[in-house]
């Protein structure tokens, strides 16, 4: 089944996502950004930027942390079942984006 | 001005390179991942002499297809199978299709840059991913999902 972007009700959508985020740890998760658009297959896709704390981003608890962020949003929001999108997580430390200070991540 | 433009030259170099650097650290355990899928698949061609001729076979497109079709539970419902490892086999084909698309990401993408945590997170998940697939590697499952990612699937 295709779905095309632009019938996803983003008012219902940003709702759910929020819900998802605000449930997030704050100590480990500064900030999530997200879009929606097609991936490198043209199939629909929602997209996760996710600004870690410096603390959740140390080598040796980025795995466990960035596993249970995209198993909070992903049971929370069910992007497949729910919207037919694909879902996308990125990472980056707090230090990272605000040296970069990209716009797509803020 | 000249110590201006050479200290602008050196920190654009640098950091172009970090970003190179980065974003090549993506392709390689990626591209571990997909060996391991094409590899397992050939396993089960009981002729070795033309296993190599089946790996070419392989069209990224199709497995990521295959692969996205798996995590979608409402197209591939695996009734009557054991729910845990129906689970494992769905973050297992999750983890394949956010990896592909980074690396598509990494390799085109030259707008965004890469930062350690990203790269470093992607490499990581490849690791789930490959200790993911050694807990269910010989399932029923597992088999058909190899054998399914040499079929283009119907929409």
């Amino acid at each position: 089944m295709y779905v095309p972007t632009g019938s996803v009700n983003q008012a219902q959508l940003a709702q759910s996502a929020n819900a998802a985020i605000r449930s997030l740890n704050s100590q480990e998760v500064a900030h999530v950004a997200y879009s929606i658009g097609d991936d490198s297959t043209g199939d629909p896709a929602i997209f996760f930027r996710i600004v870690l704390t410096d603390e959740a981003s140390r080598e040796d608890r980025l795995a466990d942390v960035a596993g249970r962020v995209e198993s909070t949003l992903f049971n929370s929001i069910r992007p497949i079942e729910n919207w037919g999108l694909t879902p996308y997580f990125s990472f980056r430390s707090f230090s990272e984006q605000r040296m970069l200070n990209d716009p797509g991540w803020s | 001005m000249m110590n201006f433009c050479n200290r602008r030259k050196n920190w654009f170099t640098r950091t172009t390179l970090r970003k190179q650097t980065f974003a090549a650290s993506v392709r390689q355990p990626t591209c571990g991942l997909f060996h391991l899928l094409i590899f397992e698949a050939c396993l089960n061609w009981s002729n070795d002499v033309s296993r190599p001729g089946l790996a070419r076979m392989f069209d990224h497109g199709v497995m990521k297809k295959v692969s996205k079709k798996i995590t979608d539970a409402g197209k591939t419902p695996f009734v009557g199978e054991d729910p845990v490892i129906v689970d494992k086999l769905r973050s297992f084909a999750g983890l394949f299709v956010q990896r592909q698309e980074q690396r598509h990401e990494a390799d085109y993408n030259i707008k965004d840059a890469w930062s350690l945590t990203q790269s470093l997170e992607e490499i990581l998940a490849v690791n789930r991913a490959f200790a993911t697939w050694r807990e269910i590697r010989t399932e029923k499952i597992s088999q058909y999902y190899l054998v399914s990612l040499l079929i283009r699937p119907r929409d």
